[in-house]
Parts: structure tokens; C-alpha cells; sequence
């Protein structure tokens, strides 16, 4: 039986590999059909004995593809290892933040260190992604590495950085030239050495490995036995980090962040349910490098077809978060009920008035004190704070709130603590819509946005709650960065198109309130209000389906009646705040983790303590985009994501299983 | 307890903030200076543009977008320290604009959708740019003198019409005392290694080069925006008697980037003079950031840069 299953298995994994092969050479066909106009064969001629404009089409041609190849291996054999190393089907370089380092740590040597010339330098990378990996392994040491919490810490350690990123280009801006160039993440060579270097680092990697792959395979079933059969555990490990974090380093230093290749590869091979672990990293090797190099074909004939210089970490997203999806989709029979880590806190007095007393006098506090054209000072002009200071911080607060509730209803009908719009990818969903709407429907106007962002949010939130029941708890964060990352790809091709009108969408979408106007944040301070509290009227059945849907079921409450509106709740949320500022703000996954840990643990005192938290997070953050580089402005999204993200790495060293 | 040590963090914060503020309150609001005795009117603009030719004209905005990056992009005219920043162009910041003392708003319709920020304002939509296939002096006469017209003088406008024709073609002759064989310029900005814009015959490139008595060269015809995208390699099909004309901003990282592509070592370009003198480099000049929208200001500012920028490789086509 085993032995069927086995061949079995084989052979799809044949059928798969042949299947990629198949779609990589009919794309390479396609590329080499549109660029290349002399004898196939002379596509391999020296370079140098090429005229000088076929020898430029066909660096853009062969190491273009071979830097893919080899960029994707390396990132799909990363992956796995970080997988086998952590013993975590959601581990990756992208997850595990590794990339988001290498970045981190080059940008800043680039921004503030011009003068060594170390922009792309790879030790520069190698020590951010050693950092980043450090960082994210630290926060989930107290919970035992348990694979919630670490991929968590990933997740949050990523989007710090990604906000840490965006606040530097922004203040920064006047320095950032370098910063692009690096940046831009193409694959297109126009020289043989990066496509040689990755081509020898890959093969080093795999000598390197081979003694490796017996402890790594006693490891992989249990530490103790495995130090008892005399592994030196700590050392594996060590020699496992440094060359994870060389590998990475070297791809983000040569060619730029690529994300979702080396999760997408890993992902395939946990499908077929390879078993022996150097059969892993070599499938996950050629998955990888399979991934890329179609991903680059398709990114090379776009390019042409649309003459836009696309990114290939734009592509990367949209094509490889779906397929992270489906993968997830396709697997969804095997759940198994796993123990979820929780933050530990205790019920206390919290202090609900003092909180909302405190809620008042900073409202009151940021609509009078800042900067005007002659610096900071108390100004209290009427029309002033009525134009324009009032209505962002109304709309700033209203957001909060949204958020906030949003996440509450979220963890709780979940029970996943890590659930929130942002996180699950709701508000993306809801994007999405957004921007597809203003892409095919802009004859419907508003109504057409809001309902297509209203739609998008809808369907994230029915396919994670379908998910919710059939996979488990750590793959459902897997839709949601996978779902993020598809927008944030639109959005990047959004970004490059340089039409006007979508350039209209990027700033409604890039988390800011600077389109508030008197009209309408009163109307969405209303809306956060009436949503409030119809969030309180479902806060008994929300507790009984808390409990798990046989106990639920036992006590005679219609589960899905509650459950589909506590959806449309939680959907409307979403959808207005991220049409008020855009999807990225974190609110909805801190809030309710800080008003727990302040002491609210019953779900009625949780709402109320995390929507005045959430206002005031939000009304802070809007406060200090606002001003802190007056005239100009950081969005309030973004400074939120650094305060909160923080703060929550902070607060995770008290996980606990 | 909790709330009370927040509130007096708040105030604390508050305070510390104060006390940063009356530092920065020192620097007296600045004023326009006029340069004329008779009443100006005070300008707002987001557009660089419109800014520099303002400026070139005599009479500086008193408020525009994106004053530091001007620096790096625009460069000539020299903005006053008197005019405001009001923020980023595509955005700029509304509570800063509305503190500000204005007569009248000019922008292009790049900027259409800010102009409901502005009230009551009177609003003039000029745009710096010829519409043909090939642009011509003529093409850039309108829209300057309508500029002065906006501001009531007309006369700077006219003034600053002949003298800029007069100063390019001044330059242009300067131009050819120095580099009497350099006839045919390619100009290029580029976006990455690979990814280059070249200047096309709707470019404002295109009549400054011809009145300096030159020739611009373009593989293809521009967009909206005066320029066509092509890759590095394209530049091989220039001919051997055409220099390359590299706009700055140009990043070193960039410049590294470049000397390792085989495609840039065949093209035989160096920046670098004695490298390219060395090794029979082309003719090759980088000059400094000059504006493509700017109207006759940055034909201007091109001109006097020709004149002043050295070329490097074989200058003896």
C-alpha cells in the first residue's frame, strides 16, 4: 500500500516537473520567437563575436534566463531548508523575513553610507539577512519555536521593515537614486558574471549540503534522539543558518528581492509528501528555478507587449500567490487541531474611562498643536482645525475603530490570534476590488468602487472562512500573505503603468488620510460608531461559536445565521476603512492583542477598550505624518505599521505554549 | 493610574515639543522681495516648469511643490530662499496652502485635480510644451508670453523671449568654437542599466539644439512627454558621428553598474577622461540635471550647460 502510494506520488511529481518544463519552454520559445530575429542556434554564438546589438537582445535573452533559473533554485532550495531547520510548513525566505533583511541592511549602508559604495554589496546583505533571521528566532525562542509564532514574527518583522523601508525612502527621498537602481529587482543581464556566480554558488551549495543531509535527516524526527545518536544539533543548525542566510544574501544582492518563489517551491514539494531530504532540496531546487524562469518569460513578453520596464518581483506576486493559494486550497483535507498559542494576560481593571477620558485630550491636543509655515506652535485657528486637521483625525480614529473591531470579531470567531483584515488579507481583497474597478468599471463611479471593493473583501473573507474549517490555522496566514502580496504586485504594476487615474488610486490606496474631507469623515466616524455596535449585539453568539462549532451546536444557536453576519460585519469593517486610508495600518492585528494584555479579556470589555485604542493609535499616527516632515507628508499607515509593529515584537517574547 | 501616566506622558511630550518649536519660530516669516516697484502678483505653482520660467522671467512664485527636489532635477534657474514649499507636487499640503497670501494659481493639467483646493483663486492652465511632431521655437512663444499675460507682465515675457533666442544662439556659437566637428547630439536620461529615455524631435531638445546650430538624433518619435524608452543596446545603432549627451542625476552605484555591462564596454562610452582617451572612447559628455518640461528656461539652462560641459572620447568626427 505504502509502496503504491509511493510510485504513485513519483509520478506526479513527474507529471509536475514535466508539466513546468513543458510551460518553461513554450514561454522560452515565445521570448526567443519576439527578441531574437537571426538562426536559433545562433543564439549561442560567443557573445563577442555578435554584432553589438543582437549580442545586447541576447544577454536579455540566455543569462537573463539562466540568472532566473538559478535565482529561483537557490531561493526554492532555501526554503526547504528553513523548513526542514524549523520544522514549519510556512517557513521561507520571504515568511522568515531573510529577504526583508538582506534589503533592510542595504538600504540603509546605501541611504547613510554613500561614500563606500557598497550599494548591492553582498556582506552588507548577508549581515541584514543574518540580523533579520536572528530577530525573528529570538521572538519565537520562549514559545519553543512553536510554527505560529515564528512565522508571526516573520510576518511582523517583515511588515516593520516594509514600513521601516517606506518612512526612509520618503525622508530620505533626495538620497534614494542609488536606492533605485538596486532596488528594481530585474532579472535582465547584461553581462554573463551574475549568471556564473549564482551558477557556482549553487553548485557549492549542494557540495556543501551533502554532508549535511544525514543529521539533517535524524533531526528531522526528533532533537533528543538525534542528539543521543551523537548529532552535534546546534552546530547542523549553525551550518544550516549561515547557509541560508548566504544564499539569500547573494540572490538580494545580485538581483533584488524576489518573493513567493522560494515558498511557492517548498510548498510544491510538501504536496507530494517527499519524504528522504536531499530528494527535497533538489525538487525544491527545480521548482524553484522551474517558477522564476517562467515567472521571467511572462514578465520579458509583458514588457514587450506593454513597453513598461515591469519588476520581477511585481510578477513574482501575481503569479506566484496564486498558486501558493491553490496549493493551500488543494490541500485543505488534511486539518489537524492544533494548539494556538495566546498571549498570556490576566483579567484586570481596565480603566475604561480614563481611556477614553485620554482618547479626548489627545484629539484635542493634535487638532491644536503643530506645525504651520512657521513652525511648531499651539494654533488653534478656527477654520483651520475645521478644513483640515479635523476631518483626517476623524477619519484617522474612525479607521482605528474599524480596524480594531474588525480584528476582535476576527480572533475571536477564528481563534487565531494572529487573525486581523490586514493580516488575512481582507483589506487587500478589498483592494483589489478597488483597483480592478477603477481598471474595467470606471463608468460606475463610486458606487462601483465601493461595491467592487465591498465584493473583493466579501470573497478573501468567504474563502478564509471556508479554509477556516479545513486547513489549519497557520496555513489560512499563508491566503492572506499570499493575497497581500497579489496586491501588492497590482499595485507596483499600477505604479509603472503612469496612467493618471490609477496614479489617482496608488495615493488613495498607500494609507493616508489625506483625502478626508469635512463631508465624509463625519459620515465615517458615524459609520465606525453604528458598526460598533452592532459588533456588541453579536458579542453572545460570537462567544458560543468561540467555543467551537460542536459546542455551539449543542446549545441550539443557528450557526450560520450569526456567523454570516458577524462576515458582513467584519466585511464592511474592512472594506470602509480601506477605502477611507488603504489597507496597510496593522491596527486590526495589535489592538486587540494590546487591550488583552491591558487587562480586557472578557469580549465585551475587549471591543470597547480596543476601539479606543485603535482611535487613538490611529489619530497619533495621522498626527505625526502629518507634521513630523511638514509640508510634506509620511502616510499615517505607515507610522502606525513602525509604532505597532514594535510594540509587538515587544510583546511577543510573551507568547507561550 | 494607567490613563493618569499616559495623559502626563501626553503633556510631557507636549511640552518637550513646545520648547523645540520656539527654536524654529526664530526664523521670521520670509517675503517675497519684489524685484519691480509696481504691485507683483504673488504666485503659487506645483510645477517645476513653471517655476523655473518665472523665475528666469524676474518674478519668482512666492510657493511651489517639491522646492528641495528642484535641486536635483531641475537645477537652473536658482529658486529664491523666499519662495515656500507648499509639499509634494502630485500632493501638495492643503493646510499649508491655505496659510498662504495668493493672487493667482498656474499650473498644467498634470495638476487638474488639485485645482478644487484652491477657491476662489483665479486659475491659469498654461502648458510649456509643443504639441507637434517636431517642435519648433515658434511652438514655445504662446505659452511664455501667456505665462507674462498671467502675471500681468507681459513686457518681462517679451524681453525674456528675445533675450533667451539671443543667449542660445550665442551659445551655440560659443558651442562651435570649441567643438567645431560636434554637430549631431543624442540625449539620453537613464532609469536603470538597461532602461534609457531618449529625447525625441517633440522635445523642447529639439529646437534649443537646432538654434545652437546643431542636430538632435533620436532612434524613434517621442511621447507625450517628449521622449522615447529604449534599452542600452539601441544605442549601437547610433552613427559614429554622434555624441551622447548623458542627463544627470546619474547615481555611482549606477555608473559601477554600467562599467561591468558587456553591452556598455562594447558600445565603447567612459565617463572617465583619461580611460577614454586611453582607449579611443566615443564622444560622450554627461550634463548636468536639466529639466525636459520647462519651457524656454530649460532650453536656456541647456544651452549654457553645452557650453560649459566638456566631452569626453573622440571629438574630432
Amino acid at each position: 500500500m505504502i509502496h503504491k502510494n509511493n510510485l504513485l506520488s513519483t509520478n506526479r511529481i513527474y507529471m509536475m516537473v514535466v508539466f513546468l518544463l513543458l510551460l518553461a519552454g513554450l514561454s522560452s520559445y515565445a521570448v526567443v520567437h519576439q527578441l531574437w530575429h537571426l538562426n536559433f542556434l545562433e543564439l549561442f554564438t560567443p557573445s563577442f563575436e555578435l554584432p553589438l546589438s543582437d549580442m545586447s537582445i541576447q544577454l536579455r535573452i540566455l543569462p537573463t534566463m539562466l540568472v532566473a533559473l538559478t535565482c529561483g533554485g537557490l531561493l526554492g532550495l532555501v526554503s526547504v531548508l528553513l523548513q526542514q531547520l524549523v520544522k514549519n510548513t510556512l517557513a521561507s525566505d520571504t515568511t522568515l523575513a531573510v529577504g526583508s533583511g538582506a534589503n533592510m541592511a542595504l538600504l540603509i549602508v546605501t541611504l547613510f553610507l554613500p561614500n563606500l559604495a557598497l550599494g548591492g554589496n553582498f556582506w552588507v546583505a548577508f549581515v541584514g539577512a543574518l540580523g533579520s533571521m536572528a530577530l525573528v528566532f529570538l521572538l519565537a525562542a520562549p514559545s519553543r519555536m512553536n510554527p505560529l509564532v515564528l512565522v508571526l514574527g516573520g510576518l511582523v518583522t517583515n511588515i516593520l521593515l516594509g514600513a521601516i523601508t517606506a518612512l526612509l525612502l520618503i525622508y530620505y527621498a533626495e538620497e534614494t537614486l542609488n536606492v533605485m537602481v538596486w532596488a528594481a529587482g530585474s532579472l535582465t543581464q547584461n553581462n554573463w558574471q551574475v549568471s556564473a556566480v549564482l551558477m557556482i554558488a549553487s553548485v557549492v551549495a549542494f557540495i556543501v549540503l551533502m554532508p549535511l543531509l544525514k543529521p539533517l535527516e535524524i533531526m528531522s524526527l526528533d532533537d533528543r534522539q538525534a542528539k543521543s545518536l551523537g548529532v552535534p544539533i546546534n552546530l547542523i543548525r549553525g551550518l544550516v543558518i549561515g547557509v541560508v542566510a548566504l544564499l539569500t544574501a547573494l540572490v538580494v544582492s545580485r538581483v533584488g528581492p524576489i518573493s513567493f518563489i522560494g515558498l511557492g517551491a517548498a510548498t510544491l514539494v510538501n504536496v507530494f509528501s517527499v519524504r528522504r531530504i536531499g530528494y527535497r532540496l533538489l525538487l525544491g531546487y527545480v521548482f524553484g528555478a522551474l517558477l522564476l524562469w517562467i515567472t521571467s518569460n511572462a514578465t520579458t513578453l509583458l514588457q514587450q507587449y506593454l513597453s513598461l520596464n515591469i519588476p520581477a518581483d511585481a510578477m513574482t506576486a501575481i503569479l506566484g500567490a496564486p498558486l501558493v493559494i491553490w496549493l493551500i486550497v488543494s490541500q485543505s483535507r488534511q486539518h489537524t487541531e492544533e494548539v494556538i498559542p495566546t498571549l498570556v494576560s490576566e483579567r484586570r481593571d481596565t480603566h475604561l474611562m480614563g481611556w477614553g477620558v485620554a482618547l479626548m485630550l489627545l484629539t484635542v491636543g493634535v487638532l491644536i498643536f503643530t506645525v504651520t509655515s512657521n513652525g511648531w506652535q499651539l494654533s488653534t485657528i478656527g477654520h483651520l482645525i475645521v478644513d483640515f486637521r479635523l476631518p483626517r483625525t476623524l477619519s484617522a480614529a474612525a479607521t482605528g475603530i474599524m480596524l480594531a473591531t474588525a480584528g476582535v470579531l476576527l480572533q475571536t470567531l477564528t481563534r487565531n490570534p494572529m487573525a486581523s483584515p490586514e493580516v488575512l488579507g481582507i483589506s487587500s481583497g478589498s483592494a483589489i476590488g478597488v483597483v480592478l474597478s477603477f481598471i474595467f468599471l470606471p463608468s460606475f463611479g463610486y458606487t462601483g468602487i465601493v461595491l467592487s471593493g465591498l465584493l473583493g473583501a466579501f470573497i478573501v473573507l468567504s474563502l478564509i472562512l471556508w479554509l477556516a474549517r479545513r486547513i489549519n490555522p497557520g496555513y489560512l496566514l499563508l491566503v492572506g500573505v499570499a493575497i497581500a502580496a497579489l496586491m501588492g504586485g497590482l499595485l507596483s504594476l499600477v505604479k509603472i503603468s503612469g496612467d493618471q487615474r490609477l496614479q489617482a488610486v496608488l495615493s488613495w490606496l498607500s494609507g493616508s488620510t489625506y483625502l478626508a474631507s469635512p463631508e465624509t469623515a463625519w459620515i465615517l466616524i458615524g459609520l465606525a460608531f453604528i458598526l460598533l455596535l452592532l459588533s456588541f449585539m453579536v458579542i453572545k453568539p460570537l462567544e458560543i461559536l468561540s467555543l467551537g462549532s460542536g459546542i455551539a451546536r449543542e446549545l441550539g444557536v443557528s450557526l450560520r445565521l450569526y456567523q454570516s453576519l458577524i462576515l458582513i460585519l467584519v466585511a464592511l469593517l474592512s472594506t470602509i476603512s480601506t477605502l477611507a486610508v488603504g489597507p496597510l495600518s496593522f491596527i486590526g492585528l495589535m489592538i486587540p492583542h494590546l487591550a488583552s494584555t491591558l487587562g480586557a479579556v472578557n469580549l465585551k470589555r475587549q471591543l470597547q477598550l480596543s476601539a479606543i485604542l485603535g482611535a487613538g493609535l490611529m489619530v497619533i499616527a495621522d498626527w505625526m505624518g502629518r507634521y513630523l516632515i511638514f509640508p510634506y507628508e509620511i502616510p499615517a499607515g505607515t507610522i502606525a505599521a513602525i509604532i505597532g509593529g514594535t510594540y509587538f515584537l515587544y510583546l511577543m517574547r510573551r507568547i507561550k505554549d | 493610574m494607567k490613563a493618569l501616566t499616559f495623559f502626563f506622558e501626553l503633556s510631557l511630550a507636549l511640552c518637550s515639543s513646545l520648547l523645540l518649536s520656539s527654536c524654529q519660530l526664530s526664523d521670521a516669516p520670509p517675503q517675497a522681495v519684489s524685484p519691480n516697484h509696481q504691485k507683483t502678483l504673488k504666485v503659487m505653482t506645483p510645477d517645476w516648469g513653471i517655476a523655473a520660467t518665472l523665475t528666469a522671467m524676474g518674478y519668482p512664485p512666492v510657493a511651489m511643490g517639491d522646492k528641495p527636489f528642484y535641486k536635483e532635477w531641475v537645477g537652473k534657474p536658482l529658486i529664491p530662499d523666499t519662495t515656500l514649499d507648499v509639499g509634494a507636487r502630485y500632493q501638495p499640503n492643503p493646510e499649508m496652502f491655505s496659510q498662504l497670501d495668493l493672487d493667482l494659481v498656474i499650473d498644467n493639467a498634470f495638476y487638474a485635480h488639485l485645482r478644487p483646493m484652491y477657491g476662489d483663486l483665479p486659475i491659469y492652465s498654461i502648458e510649456l510644451t509643443s504639441s507637434n511632431k517636431i517642435a519648433k521655437w515658434e511652438d514655445f512663444i504662446e505659452p511664455t508670453l501667456q505665462l507674462g499675460r498671467s502675471i500681468d507682465k507681459v513686457q518681462a515675457a517679451q524681453d525674456y523671449l528675445t533675450n533667451s533666442k539671443k543667449q542660445i544662439i550665442q551659445a551655440g556659437q560659443t558651442f562651435q568654437t570649441r567643438y567645431p566637428h560636434i554637430k549631431k547630439l543624442a540625449v539620453v536620461q537613464f532609469a536603470d542599466t538597461n532602461n534609457l529615455r531618449m529625447f525625441s524631435y517633440n522635445s523642447l531638445f529639439q529646437p534649443a539644439l537646432q538654434m545652437m546650430g546643431l542636430q538632435l538624433v533620436a532612434l524613434a518619435d517621442g511621447n507625450e512627454w517628449g521622449f522615447t524608452p529604449i534599452m542600452l543596446g539601441d544605442l549601437a545603432q547610433l552613427d559614429d558621428d554622434t555624441c551622447l549627451v548623458v542627463v544627470e542625476p546619474l547615481s555611482d552605484l549606477l555608473k559601477l553598474e554600467l562599467e561591468d555591462s558587456l553591452v556598455w564596454q562594447r558600445l565603447g562610452y567612459f565617463f572617465d577622461q583619461e580611460q577614454s582617451y586611453s582607449n579611443k572612447g566615443r564622444c560622450l559628455t554627461l550634463l548636468p540635471a536639466t529639466w525636459s518640461n520647462s519651457g524656454v528656461a530649460s532650453m536656456n539652462v541647456l544651452a549654457d550647460r553645452l557650453t560649459h560641459v566638456t566631452f569626453v572620447g573622440n571629438t574630432d568626427l
